[in-house]
């Protein structure tokens, strides 16, 4: 069985490839779990010219396989490929602790949930600038943009002390591969 | 890969909620090549959604992210 990570271009130093012309595919012989799968993924931001993380799940029976089911998309995959080129995905959330300790009642939560999509859209409209796309608090962001864009987070976490802001990344674009 | 070795140093909460954020886009973003997916723990097959359940719920990420930003 082959399990599928990513496909890539310009790896240097990974093992388990299958060439596809210019794309390549990242496999694994052995199955792992979603972590596994996962922090495999991630390994290879730093050592590929660009990532297109695969879901967890996708395996085929052997490289045969694999190749019927990819080279029907290969154009499709280079062109992601290289659209996600020296670019990695961040997350941010707003997670406010002191009202959840305070609510009691569902108006509450709810009350509390339009207050923290409110903070979001706020941020969002300043983070907008430095990324390339966005989907849902996840950013596109080139890997030299990166430590702007962190500072930027920063700025308005210092502006708004009474919001707990989770930054996290930088991702494998996991976000903006199927877009 | 050292997978497992990193999964132990994964103590910390703050490390807590990145792996629910790795864990939540593993599941629900990336490529799809085949429609037909089956999932597997240790070689046991689990359905899709029971999965998702399992390992990404809204809640569970709710209490990591506010005890990450109580600690």
């Amino acid at each position: 069985m082959i399990h599928l990570y990513a496909f890539v271009l310009g790896a240097e130093g990974i093992e388990e490839l299958v060439r596809l012309g210019r794309v390549e595919a990242v496999v694994g012989r052995e199955a792992v779990d979603a972590v596994g799968h996962g922090l495999a993924v991630e390994s290879l931001v730093g050592r590929c010219r660009s990532v297109l993380p695969v879901r967890f799940g996708e395996r085929f029976p052997d490289e045969a396989a694999l190749r019927r089911a990819v080279e029907p998309r290969l154009a499709e995959l280079e062109r992601r490929l290289d659209e996600l080129t020296g670019c990695v995905e961040i997350g941010v959330r707003v997670a406010p602790p002191e009202e959840r300790t305070a609510v009691e009642t569902g108006t509450d939560y709810m009350r509390a949930a339009g207050r923290r999509q409110a903070d979001l859209r706020d941020l969002d409209r300043r983070l907008q600038p430095r990324a390339r796309k966005s989907a849902d608090a996840r950013y596109l962001v080139a890997r030299t943009e990166v430590a702007g864009f962190a500072a930027e987070v920063e700025r308005y976490a210092r502006e708004h002390p009474e919001l707990a802001l989770v930054c996290t990344g930088p991702w494998a674009p996991y976000t903006f591969a199927a877009a | 890969m050292a997978a497992a070795q990193l999964r132990r140093d994964v103590t910390t909460l703050e490390e807590q909620v990145t792996l629910v954020d790795l864990v939540d886009r593993v599941l629900n973003a990336g490529v799809v090549i085949s429609g037909d997916i089956t999932l597997s723990v240790a070689d046991v097959d689990l359905v899709y959604v029971g999965l998702r359940v399992l390992l990404a719920s809204a809640g569970t990420l709710d209490r990591l992210a506010a005890e990450a930003a109580a600690a």
